[in-house]
This record gives structure tokens, C-alpha cells and sequence, in this order.
């Protein structure tokens, strides 16, 4: 039981057919949890499901072949997932469209008068109002039963306004921005709303090998899965609107350090630039 | 009409119907600029270019009625502002989808995330976020090809982003942000810069409704963005890249209203490879 800290748990992944989401839905079966595994990609998807029940058990992986943008696809994943396990206690908000789509041959990048705007506005859509949209399918199903998680997979502060990766770095920082919201709107409801971040480039096909070469000197995505963990269990109770860099995720500190050192508050509030409000409110514009 | 800072200019200003957008037009024109006022209200539209026409003449405005979110509507008001003025100087991307299309009053029991429609998420991140980079994207060319030029991004308060009630308007607004000071790092050095320009706090403008009871007097009032936005669309700013402007504070000096655009002050955060900038 010590070390399956998510028995009786049921988390739904996006993204979870490889890279970061296989590597998180991995750990979470292996810590006890049942996990459903979405992804657009059928062929990728049965692998991962057979790694993820090898990981944590016959029966415990449930394989969708969905997308995060479909409202109606979103909406019956999350049925199928409560259909099948009885229940929802944790989202992973992973799937995303990288910086390997505008970056194609190699070089710099390109510049951004030269993007495909039909690119611009899928990766916006993937990244930004997939997860809008799942968490909205999937939390008032956490809300009623008292617990749960939603986790978002952003990126460093500093790759949100890096040239060269078209969409990506900006859809990040809308994402960022309402994991900030998300955790201020389900506070006192018992479910939280954090991001978990590597912490810097993944050994994923995110970045190409043109890009990065050595493999080995990428963050490796083996680094998401103790701070996931962590995340989606009771212990993390109470942790709500802060941010984790998997990379900086040290078992061998105590866990207060533990936090202090991978943590930070979500978004860029400690920036002092506020705006100036009339009296008696409290935000906007 | 051939007098003014900005005699001899071409500007195309999204959102130009009304609000901020409508208040910088105004100073522009009366700066001498020429005028492509795009929208999607074709009423206030023609009111708006109606009273261009009035500062500045017949031949100093065209009112172009496109969808900043569409591919096709948003380069063709870009391309026919450029062919009808013969050329084209600077882009104002103001147009956004508001937080008053969620709620009548924010400040009071607006909805949560996980109430909000999809559809009004999804269309402000296009909009907001995906608009201007269109709308860019088809103007800097000719900027670039002139060797000056100007792309201003009207964005928000930096902790107005994350500001629950507001469904994807804050989001949206990160995005632009954020883009923005890509934008400008891909434009060092061609004579064109990206910069941010906000009002600074509530601006009194349709987007905060009557119904949320600040009074409008308390508001920042659109007049705010003219100064800077001319100062923006002129030689003055020469050098001023990849900044935000924050026209409530445009007063207290360039120093005092300005900082980088989006949060580089939290510093170098990713984890790189060695040789690997990017």
C-alpha cells in the first residue's frame, strides 16, 4: 500500500500514447492506479496500454482513440472512463502539438510572418482549449465525489516567449495563465489545479534530432514520474495554484524541501506589475 | 491633412469601430495618418470612419468589415489596405473578444471554468491569440520589405491574465503576450518592432459593462492610449522593441510606463543543452 499510493484511483491522460504521457501513465499504474490513456494516435495507443498493464496489472488501462478538441469525443471519453472504472479522480492535461511542427527541416525556426495560419490556430486549439475543455468535461465529476486532480502540462516561463516554435511557447502561456484560474475556481472544493512542467527540452519528439543530437543531454522523461505521482495522491492535499519542474524533483530531499525546491506559484505572479483598478475591485483589465 | 507627426503614414487598426481602438484612430488621424479601420460591426463602422473622414478627409480612411479569425476575411484587409494606400506602416491589433461576452458582471458571481462555453473559450484564444498573429503575419512583409515598420499588440494587465470569471479572454491575452515578444525577437534588425500597449487597469469601454456598477468616470478612459499610440506609430520609437507600454502611467515618462513584454524578469528557467538557445 506504501507504495501504491494511488490504489482505488482513476486518472485519465491525454497525450498519454508516448513521450510524457506514457511515462506518467506508467508511474500512476505502477503506484495502483487505473488509468485511461488518450490519445489521437490508435497505433501508439496499444502499445502504451500494454506497458501501462504491465506496469500496474491486468485490467488497469484503458485505451481511447480521441482528441482533446472535440467536444463531443471529450465528452464520451469521460463517460467511457467512469462507464469502465467507476469513477474519475485525477486529469492529466498533456496532449500537445510541439514545436516540431513549425520547425521542419532545421535551422532556426522560422519567423512568424512565415507560419501556415491554419498551423498557428491548431496548435492554439490543441493546446490551449484541449485542456479548457477536457478539465471542464472532467471536474464537475471530481467536484461531486469531493477530490481530485488537475494536472497541466506547460513549459518553462522562459520557452513561452522564445522565437522560432510558432504557437507553442504562446499557447503555454494561455494554458499557465488558467491553470491559475482553474485552481482559484476549485478552491475549497477539494480538487486542485497545478502544473507539472520537465523543467526544460524532453527527450521526446518534440525536439528533433536535428535540433538535439545527444539524446542523453535532454531532460529525460523518466523525471515526470515521481513528482506525478506525488501530485495525484492524498499527500499532495492542499497543493493547489503552484508549479512543479519535474527536473528539479529530488527523493532524496525531505518532502517539505522536496517542494520548496521543484515549486513555484503558478503563472508570474511574483512580477509586481498589476493593474490599476477602480476601488473595491479585485480584478480584470 | 498632409500635417502632423504622422503625415504620409498608413495604419491598420483592428477593433477600430469602437472603443480604445476608435480612441486611437481619432489621434492618428488627427496626426495625419492614413487609416484602415477594421472590423466586424459594420454600423459603428461606418460611424467610426464617418468621423475619420471628418479630422482628416475622404481620401485618409477605408472601413473594412473582416473577421480577424479568418484566414481568408483578415489577409484580405491587410492586402487591400496596402493596395489602396500603397503601402503599409503599422498594425494595430486591438480587436479582442471581451470578458463582457461571458458575463454581465465579473466581479460577482461569474461563472467558474467549468461552466463557461466552449465555443466562447475557444473563439476568444482565436481572436485574441490567433487574430493578430494572422493579421501580423500578412502585414510585416510589407513593413520589412520597406525597412520600417510597427506591429502593436494591445494585450492586459500582466495579472489580469490569470484573473478568474474572465473564461479564455485572460489566456488569450498570455498568448499575445508572450507572442509578441517572439514577434519582435524575429524582427530585430528589419526596422519593424512588436511592442505591447494596454490601458493599464478597466478601461471604460464596452468590455466592463454597466452592469458591473464601477462607475465610468473611475475607468480608464480610451483618451489614455492616444499619446503613446502615437508615439508608437512614429520615428520617435525608433530602437523601442519587444516592450509594454502602459498607457494609464504614459505621464509619468517613458521609464516610469514601460517594461519587456511578457515575464522575462523571472529570468532563464528552462534547462537546455549545451549550444541549444532555443
Amino acid at each position: 500500500m506504501a507504495d501504491r499510493p494511488l490504489e482505488g484511483k482513476t486518472a485519465l491522460i491525454t497525450g498519454a500514447g508516448r513521450g510524457l504521457g506514457r511515462e506518467m501513465a506508467e508511474a500512476l499504474a505502477a503506484a495502483g492506479a487505473k488509468v485511461a490513456l488518450l490519445d489521437l494516435d490508435r497505433d501508439v495507443l496499444s502499445d502504451a496500454a500494454k506497458a501501462v498493464e504491465a506496469a500496474g496489472g491486468q485490467g488497469c488501462a484503458l485505451a481511447i482513440e480521441s482528441d482533446v478538441t472535440d467536444r463531443i469525443k471529450a465528452t464520451a471519453a469521460v463517460e467511457e472512463v467512469i462507464g469502465k472504472f467507476g469513477g474519475l479522480d485525477i486529469l492529466i492535461n498533456d496532449a500537445a502539438m510541439g514545436p516540431q511542427y513549425f520547425q521542419g527541416g532545421g535551422g532556426t525556426g522560422p519567423k512568424f510572418w512565415e507560419i501556415d495560419p491554419e498551423l498557428w490556430l491548431r496548435v492554439i486549439t490543441v493546446n490551449s482549449y484541449g485542456p479548457q475543455l477536457m478539465a471542464s468535461v472532467a471536474v464537475p465529476h471530481l467536484i461531486e465525489r469531493g477530490w481530485g486532480r488537475v494536472i497541466n502540462v506547460t513549459t518553462s516561463l522562459d520557452t513561452m516567449y522564445r522565437r522560432g516554435s510558432g504557437a507553442y511557447g504562446p499557447s503555454k502561456a494561455a494554458l499557465e495563465a488558467n491553470t491559475s484560474i482553474m485552481s482559484e475556481d476549485l478552491e475549497g472544493t477539494g480538487v486542485t489545479a497545478n502544473v507539472l512542467i520537465p523543467g526544460g527540452a524532453a527527450n521526446t519528439r518534440m525536439i528533433a534530432d536535428h535540433i538535439v543530437p545527444d539524446r542523453a543531454s535532454l531532460v529525460q522523461p523518466y523525471v515526470m514520474r515521481a513528482p506525478a505521482v506525488w501530485l495525484s495522491s492524498a499527500a499532495s492535499d492542499g497543493i493547489n495554484g503552484r508549479r512543479f519542474v519535474a527536473a528539479l524533483w529530488d527523493e532524496d530531499l525531505p518532502i517539505d524541501e522536496r517542494i520548496e525546491q521543484a515549486g513555484a506559484s503558478v503563472a508570474w505572479s511574483q512580477l509586481p506589475s498589476r493593474a490599476i483598478r477602480p476601488a473595491g475591485t479585485t480584478a480584470l483589465d | 491633412m498632409a500635417d502632423g507627426k504622422l503625415a504620409g503614414t498608413v495604419i491598420l487598426i483592428t477593433g477600430g469601430a469602437r472603443g480604445l481602438g476608435r480612441a486611437m484612430a481619432v489621434a492618428l488621424a488627427r496626426e495625419g495618418a492614413q487609416l484602415a479601420l477594421v472590423d466586424l460591426d459594420g454600423e459603428e463602422l461606418q460611424a467610426a470612419a464617418r468621423e475619420i473622414e471628418e479630422i482628416a478627409g475622404r481620401e485618409s480612411v477605408v472601413p473594412l468589415g473582416a473577421d480577424v479569425a479568418d484566414p481568408d476575411s483578415a489577409t484580405t484587409a491587410v492586402h487591400y489596405a496596402a493596395e489602396n494606400f500603397g503601402r503599409l506602416d503599422v498594425l494595430v491589433n486591438n480587436a479582442a473578444v471581451g470578458p463582457d461576452q461571458i458575463t454581465g458582471n465579473f466581479y460577482a458571481g461569474a461563472p467558474k471554468f467549468w461552466e463557461l462555453n466552449p465555443y466562447v473559450f475557444l473563439r476568444m484564444m482565436e481572436v485574441n491569440a490567433a487574430g493578430p498573429q494572422l493579421m501580423a503575419a500578412t502585414a510585416a512583409p510589407y513593413m520589412i520589405r520597406q525597412g520600417w515598420g510597427r506591429i502593436v499588440n494591445v494585450t492586459t494587465a500582466l495579472d489580469a491574465m490569470y484573473a478568474s470569471g474572465m473564461g479564455g479572454y485572460g489566456p488569450s491575452k498570455a498568448a499575445l503576450e508572450a507572442h509578441t515578444a517572439a514577434m519582435a525577437n524575429d524582427l530585430a534588425g528589419t526596422g519593424v518592432t512588436a511592442n505591447v500597449l494596454i490601458p493599464g487597469g478597466p478601461a471604460n469601454t464596452r468590455m466592463i459593462p454597466d452592469s458591473t456598477g464601477i462607475p465610468r468616470q473611475a475607468l480608464i478612459q480610451p483618451e489614455a492610449m492616444q499619446a503613446p499610440v502615437v508615439w508608437l506609430a512614429s520615428r520617435e520609437s525608433d530602437g523601442h522593441t519587444g516592450k509594454r507600454f502602459i498607457a494609464a502611467k504614459w505621464h509619468e515618462g517613458l521609464e516610469a510606463c514601460s517594461g519587456p513584454c511578457a515575464w522575462p524578469q523571472l529570468g532563464k528557467q528552462a534547462i537546455l543543452p549545451e549550444g541549444v538557445t532555443r
